[in-house]
């Protein structure tokens, strides 16, 4: 009996102290130990809510508190890189076009391995390409490849802006230039529009053989009133307003807008495009697809919204008598 | 209590659960129209929650989400669906048939058998995804309306019975008694 | 009709035909499965059964505060509240009685710390049991001694459902919490105090186990009566520790507060205690309020699930999702509706139900509260199988997720056996109302029959007691009537 007492105690101290251990043992030595000798094994976690591919270790215990770090990831030329990609909440997508990675899809609870190796010495952004929530379009990060002997260089992270002020929902404008930072429309048009964001492979449609044209970067749309066939800043004032006063009532006249059914053509133009999103082309029809595509609105914003982010947009134009713009605001 | 009893007790049971679906397929009209849907996925609903429909309605359904990335499998009709957000249209298999997914605007099917079969997501989306469902209604809807029949019928059978034979018990005392 | 020792006297009196069925029909499973009885009278019996889960749960904390916060891929969340309540509530419960408790880990060290030992028993004196127990080993005040902190405990609990069904850290801090608790008031108050008054798993249980088919029963009760002075299955001897559950087996008579642990069958000087085999729903009386309110609690939550979990509602799933939506008024609403339903709601149209039937069984003489309390066994039956058609579709639907879980517990991308990456496909999903209709209306008969049983140890008149059972047979058809609209309708 005894003996018995004194190995019962034992298996339970025993087993208490072992399960953790086996557990970190097997993980370690075989599955990320799988791999042949002088492999980097790097852990990404796609994590929805601070909008970021991270390096951080993400579990029950930190996940609900951590403001995790977008991940830039340092590689030396010639290193032989595994990259595991886990989702700790919905579905994520990984996408480094410029080193032909991804795109791969990452499903909440599985981890996809990607093996590659850093060859070209360059930064090189990845990006999350599947709608993840309203940080998505703020999830993206480096990786890094120096040359051998270098030290490297550290690329500014993009970190996810939760808070804006929501104005009242009928001051329009203000609405609209709302609606374009919460749901990260800045990320890939820029600040008030003013475009230039890098987009590898990107080309303008119908716009490949154009040589004025800058490839790879997302327009800007700050000049919209330009394309508007809005030529006199009174007009786009009137035509905005004309904008606000036909959501009360939509059988109002025409505003007295030069060629204003051009200008009118021209809005529903681009409505359709916020409404129905756009892919881009290819600049090289043989490159990777470009990460930064139009969304398509449709479900998520109401005609009012979109509306009102067009009227926010007509606002951004650049006039030359600025000063009495801004009276106006 | 006697064979003769629990027959009874069955019959009841049998005959309150075949009158609500028979006067249900009598009266009923309709089917055969086209029934148009636009479901909306959420965390962690569907949106509309519930589509009520005729038997031999012709449903087509399109189907986009408003946050992130989500499932649609529609039980007992060989449906499986991936939504992704910002994205016009959805991935559609027939999971009987292949692992495949086809891009399309809407899909499209006859409705044949009657009853309640949910649609739930089959992309984990979140905390509550296991329980993210909605339902689609075929009506008339048999199961239910016999099922319904049968809760009545059971009610009154077991209380008919066990007063029927409590009353034979009692009946039966003062005849053993005589003798 | 009838064959429960309950109306005995009164089928004895009616029908003395019927005399060979005053007792009970019971099978005696030590006898019919001598292994059984050899593998129970070991002294390691409790801990060779509980020693196993106590690895498997301290591993499913483990993966819980380690592994992947996506719920459906962490070994606690489908192993615990899909197939570990799945089994407990459509196999367990109802046909193995308080099994779970045999076997459950969370007392274990303060058991441990009690006993001072994982396998021998210590004589000695300890209050007025014949067993050395260590701890302050006080009384539980008798303001508690009732499930009352079960039935709160429980629905307070229920009411995060949707967080702890879904967040793995959440469910550790649940399943950690009962370790704890357990674990501390072994070190105050004497033996299983907190089994029998604190668990709030063991409440539902204890209720619900009246309907099980198995029972341990004293052989002979009259040798108990005759011959046993020292009452060892209580008190405790030298073979076998005192009922950790503070029960007298010389006098028990229903399951609600057996853990069977089956020390008292080792202590037993007589051999008079053993396992039996039994007809469904065998124990027809609910004593007391807090046991009545426990059945009120369990329906209430079944319908509460039902309408949350398995409802295509958004807005309601919003409210009882507060950590992710952070929506506090509509989650008041969401709990509001759960307290006021299971607490006020559900019995106050049970109350009226009695009152109505003590009208039409127009007898005075005995009180509605007596009516109250008993006839609400008829919710014991219909909730056991009202929560036997809730689990029912969860298991079909999320049934693919526990055989790619066990390759890869921790959702870190292990494959112990291959399966890791089994996709998730319901398991014959369009069927599962067919079951769920076979499980209610079963549910509901069971009610009335037993309900019968019950009225009949009321009223000496068998058409008073069928016309006294007539307004809470309403009551309960209609439940079920509710259970189906939200199932199938």
């Amino acid at each position: 009996m005894r003996f018995k007492e004194i190995l019962a105690t034992l298996s339970v101290v025993v087993s208490l102290v072992a399960i953790p251990v086996a557990v970190g043992w097997y993980h370690n030595s075989y599955v990320l130990g799988g791999h042949p000798e002088g492999t980097k094994v790097i852990t990404l976690s796609g994590v929805a809510e601070s909008g970021v591919w991270t390096l951080d270790k993400v579990n029950g215990t930190n996940y609900w508190w951590k403001d995790f770090k977008p991940a830039t990831i340092y590689l030396q030329e010639g290193d032989k890189v595994v990259l595991r990609l886990q989702s700790t909440d919905v579905h994520h997508r990984f996408y480094a076009p410029q080193l032909n990675i991804g795109p791969i899809e990452v499903e909440p609870g599985y981890i996809e391995e990607v093996h590659f190796e850093a060859q070209t010495p360059g930064t090189y952004r990845y990006y999350c390409t599947a709608i993840c929530g309203d940080c998505h379009f703020y999830m993206q990060g480096w990786i890094v490849i120096t040359a051998k002997g270098q030290s490297p260089q550290e690329p500014p992270p993009l970190k996810c802006v939760h808070e804006f002020e929501q104005p009242p929902e009928d001051d329009m404008v203000a609405w609209g230039r709302y609606l374009y930072q919460k749901n990260g429309c800045i990320t890939c048009h820029g600040d008030d529009g003013k475009g230039g964001i890098e987009n590898p492979n990107y080309a303008k449609e119908g716009d490949i053989e154009d040589p004025s044209y800058v490839k790879g970067s997302v327009p800007a749309h700050n000049t919209i009133a330009e394309s508007f066939f809005l030529e006199e800043k009174e007009d786009a004032e009137t035509f905005v307003e004309w904008l606000i006063e036909k959501q009360g009532e939509p059988n109002i006249p025409p505003p007295d807008v030069p060629r204003f059914f051009i200008v009118l053509r021209k809005c529903e133009d681009a409505i359709a495009i916020i409404r129905e999103g756009k892919n881009c082309a290819k600049a090289d029809p043989n490159g990777p697809e470009p990460p930064l595509q139009m969304p398509s609105w449709e479900v998520r914003l109401t005609d009012y919204d979109i509306d009102a982010i067009i009227a926010y947009i007509i606002t951004l134009y650049e006039w030359e008598e600025e000063e009495e713009w801004e009276e106006e605001e | 209590m006697t064979a003769k009893l629990v027959i009874l007790g069955v019959m009841i049971v049998i005959v309150c659960a075949l009158i609500p679906p028979l006067v249900a397929s009598s009266s009923s009209s309709g089917g055969g129209e086209k029934r148009e849907f636009f479901i909306k996925a959420r965390q962690y609903a569907y949106d509309p929650p519930r589509i009520i429909v005729n038997k031999g309605d012709e449903l087509h359904i399109r189907l986009a989400s408003l946050d992130v990335v989500h499932g649609f499998f529609l039980e007992g009709h060989d449906i499986d669906a991936l939504i992704e957000p910002g994205v016009r249209g959805f991935k559609l298999r027939h999971p009987s048939e292949g692992k495949e997914f086809t891009d399309v605007n809407e899909v499209v099917f006859t409705v044949e058998h009657t009853g309640k079969f949910r649609y739930r997501c089959s992309h984990t989306c979140g905390t509550l995804h296991p329980f993210m469902q909605g339902e689609l209604i075929v009506r008339p809807n048999y199961p239910f309306l016999a099922a319904s029949g049968g809760t009545v019928g059971i009610l009154i059978s077991t209380l008919l019975v066990i007063f029927l034979a409590g009353k034979k018990d009692k009946d039966a005392m003062p005849g053993g008694d005589v003798q | 009709m009838g064959n429960h020792p309950a109306n005995s006297v009164d089928k004895a009196k009616d029908a003395p035909k019927d005399s060979g069925q005053v007792k009970p029909f019971r099978i005696d499973l030590f006898k019919t499965i001598p292994f059984l009885k050899k593998f129970c009278k070991l002294r390691s019996f409790q801990f060779l059964v509980i020693f196993p889960n106590l690895v498997i749960f301290v591993f499913f904390l483990y993966a819980g505060l380690f592994g992947s916060r996506v719920g459906n891929r962490n070994i606690i969340i489908i192993f615990v509240w899909i197939f570990w309540w799945f089994l407990l509530i459509t196999f367990m419960v109802p046909f193995a009685s308080r099994v779970w408790c045999v076997v459950c880990p969370f007392p274990f060290f303060g058991e441990w710390f009690q006993r001072g030992a994982l396998i021998k028993v210590r004589s000695g004196k300890t209050g007025g049991l014949r067993n050395k127990m260590f701890g302050l080993n006080k009384k539980w005040p008798k303001a508690l001694s009732n499930i009352w902190l079960q039935d709160i405990g429980f629905l307070a609990l229920c009411t995060f459902s949707a967080l702890f069904l879904t967040r793995p850290i959440v469910s550790v801090i649940v399943l950690g919490g009962l370790f704890v608790i357990a674990t501390i008031l072994a070190f105050f108050y004497r033996q299983r105090a907190f089994c029998m008054y604190v668990c709030p798993v063991s409440g539902f249980q204890g209720l619900y186990a009246m309907t099980s088919m198995i029972e341990l029963r004293a052989v002979d009760p009259e040798v108990c009566r005759r011959e046993c002075k020292t009452k060892n299955c209580l008190t405790g001897s030298e073979k076998g520790w005192a009922c950790p559950w503070y029960q007298y087996v010389g006098k028990m008579e229903r399951n609600n507060y057996c853990g069977l642990c089956m020390e008292c069958v080792k202590s037993c000087p007589n051999d008079n205690i053993s396992v039996f085999a039994r007809p469904f729903c065998g124990d027809i009386h609910v004593k007391g309020y807090d046991e009545s309110w426990k059945a009120f609690i369990m329906l209430a939550l079944a319908m509460v699930y039902a309408v949350t979990l398995l409802g295509p509602w958004g807005t309601i799933k919003e409210w009882a999702n507060i950590a992710e939506v952070g929506n506090w008024k509509g989650f008041g609403i969401y709990a509001g509706i759960i307290w006021f339903t299971a607490l006020i709601g559900i019995p106050a149209v049970w109350a009226l139900a009695s009152w109505l039937g003590k009208l039409l069984a127009g007898d005075r003489s005995i009180p509605t509260k007596e009516i109250f309390i008993k006839y609400s066994y008829m919710l014991v039956p219909l909730g056991l199988l009202a929560w036997i058609a809730f689990s029912f579709p969860l298991i079909m639907i999320n049934g693919a997720y526990i055989i790619s879980t066990i390759s890869d517990p921790l959702g870190w991308g292990w494959d112990l056996f291959g399966t890791a990456d089994i996709p998730w496909r319901p398991i014959l999903p369009e069927y599962t109302i067919y079951i769920q209709i076979l499980l209610l209306l079963f549910g509901l008969f069971f009610a009335l029959k037993r309900g019968y049983d019950v009225s009949l140890t009321l009223y000496q008149d068998k058409s008073q007691a069928v016309r006294s059972l007539i307004p809470t047979g309403v009551v309960c058809a209609v439940i079920i009537f509710a259970f189906l609209r939200l199932f199938i309708g």
